[in-house]
């Protein structure tokens, strides 16, 4: 097995590559994502490799490139869109929860979307109120989308070639932070199930659920709590919709505690869905109730020590873990 | 509203005004790539003139030269808001020109003017020359849903407009010109009427879609 050390970024860049070179039906458009190389990197030196064609930069018009992507799908392209981040993807919401989600519905199964989104979500880089938010879960609320959140190295290089080949609209949700850790990256990595969520690290005395960029925290976490003989299992759910609910039931129903960590705001969220659905199923196995680790319900403040105390941190996470073991203070 | 025919390459009613535009857009960018000479129309309401997502898809669909007909079907009333009373510039196919397109208005209510200028600009947008619009100008006889009292304009107004009936228009024309008798018109109404009574009979007659399909096409089904 040959390895590469590499970065989350340059996995993404390898994935659109292989991607554009397998098929010619692949392009990539969005903004800034040719001359300037991708507001974040991920596609820089795409332009020069495959042309203006394929690496399409947009206006600055969110709706038309994200209805324009739809309809190349429809017409038999199989477009990649980069939203800069989840923040502009606001501004193509009709389109996504309009028309992508519902045209297979609408039209009794004639017109399927093979559309890939891919954007940026999450906080923690001083970019204040209207740059920071996390609103996967508000996607992962839709029907006809796949949701999934890549927080490994692997998954950034392998997710995209397996949404490519989905027949419907898959959004791939990227954490800002992710970007610039590295890694080793096993060469033969081309494609990963986006079906099922993985156990990162296994314990037996609670499970933490999570995703994204608040996988590395958790696993902080449960390394604090492995000092203290606390082994904790963390599970990366990588699909936001559908929910892997056996992977996480097969966990809870073995650790008997549950703590979500996920970077949305706490009302109505991805992590209230993932709380209900173990209520619902696994509520004779649990020996606490399901704790939550979420941001602050407040916009993203810039300073850099209001933005920590906004976001979940390890330390937050090693309390809810005591809280539910029955170890906190 | 949501009428669909994939084999036709119909692709369905949008209820989001100006939400079809973007689509457009993305099938004329992907006859362009895939090297087909082909054209989208799409058709809208002057409603959708309003919609930033009109003026982000005629602005994309200008800069890549997209081979997209943009058919706007100008009938004064979105829904009940009047043009002159929601636009500040009402010369729609000024506006579109800003982007850089041909467009023009053409007497909506005249079948062979439509046609003429319909002609026109698919031949612009096949050979290459980029992206059209048309604005028809034209009239909705009736209110705008079952549930529309129609409060907003004059009964005087409509009957005016009445006057100008596109269909009699052409009967007329066709008849003046000796192209169309009596007979062949009573003949055409029968059989229009005809396709439509057996129409809604057999939807009246079909069965009721199985609550058991519920949850289908919701994703695509894999085999």
């Amino acid at each position: 097995m040959t390895t590469t050390e590499t970065t989350y970024r340059e996995a993404l860049r390898a994935a659109i590559r292989d991607a554009l070179t397998r098929d010619d039906r692949v392009f990539l458009m969005g903004e800034d994502v040719g001359r300037y190389g991708g507001c974040f990197a991920v596609s820089l030196g795409l332009l020069e490799e495959f042309g203006p064609e394929r690496i399409r930069d947009t206006p600055l018009s969110e709706s038309a490139f994200v209805g324009a992507g739809i309809g190349a799908a429809l017409g038999g392209m199989r477009p990649i869109v980069e939203i800069m981040t989840v923040n502009f993807s606001l501004l193509a919401l009709d389109q996504i929860v309009n028309n992508a989600a519902t045209l297979l519905h609408m039209s009794g199964g004639q017109l399927n979307v093979p559309l890939v989104i891919r954007m940026t979500t999450g906080a923690g880089r001083q970019l204040a109120a209207q740059h920071s938010h996390s609103l996967e879960g508000w996607y992962a609320h839709i029907p006809g989308l796949r949701i999934v959140a890549p927080a490994t190295i692997e998954d950034a290089r392998g997710m995209l070639w397996t949404a490519l080949c989905d027949p419907d609209p898959v959004i791939i949700f990227e954490h800002g932070t992710l970007y610039a850790t590295s890694g080793t990256l096993d060469d033969s990595v081309q494609a990963v199930d986006i079906d099922k969520a993985v156990v990162r690290r296994p314990g037996r005395d609670a499970t933490l659920i999570t995703y994204g960029g608040t996988l590395r925290i958790s696993l902080q976490a449960a390394e604090e709590l492995a000092r203290d003989g606390v082994e904790v299992e963390v599970i990366d759910l990588r699909t936001l919709r559908p929910l892997d609910d056996a992977t996480l039931l097969d966990s809870v129903t073995r650790t008997h505690r549950a703590v979500v960590v996920d970077e949305g705001w706490r009302s109505g969220s991805l992590s209230a869905e993932i709380s209900a659905r173990i209520t619902e199923q696994a509520f004779f196995d649990l020996e606490a109730p399901v704790e939550r680790v979420c941001s602050a319900e407040v916009p993203t403040p810039y300073a850099k020590h209001m933005e920590e105390a906004a976001l979940p941190q390890p330390s937050d996470i090693v309390d809810a873990v005591r809280r539910a073991t029955g170890d906190g203070s | 509203m949501h009428l669909f025919d994939a084999a036709r390459h119909f692709y369905g009613g949008n209820a989001i005004v100006g939400g079809g535009l973007p689509l457009a857009v993305g099938l004329g960018l992907a006859d362009l790539m895939q090297g087909k000479r082909q054209a989208t129309a799409c058709f809208f309401g002057e409603g959708a003139v309003a919609e930033g997502e009109f003026h982000e898809s005629m602005n994309l669909a200008s800069l890549w030269r997209l081979p997209v007909l943009f058919a706007c079907e100008n009938n004064l009333y979105a829904m009940g808001t009047a043009l002159a009373r929601s636009h500040a510039q009402t010369d729609l196919a000024l506006r579109a020109s800003s982007y850089g397109m041909p467009a023009w208005a053409v007497d909506g209510m005249d079948v062979l003017a439509v046609e003429e200028a319909a002609q026109r600009g698919l031949t612009v947008v096949r050979d290459g020359g980029g992206p059209c619009f048309l604005e028809l100008r034209t009239y909705r006889f009736r209110a705008h849903s079952m549930y529309d009292p129609d409060r907003y304009r004059d009964k005087a107004e409509i009957e005016q407009w009445k006057t100008r009936d596109p269909i009699d228009g052409l009967i007329s024309r066709l008849r003046a010109d000796g192209d169309l008798t009596d007979s062949d018109l009573d003949a055409m109404e029968r059989e229009v009427s005809d396709e439509l009574t057996s129409a809604m009979e057999a939807a009246d007659a079909g069965p009721l879609e199985p609550v058991e399909d519920l949850t289908r096409f919701v994703y695509s089904e894999r085999s």
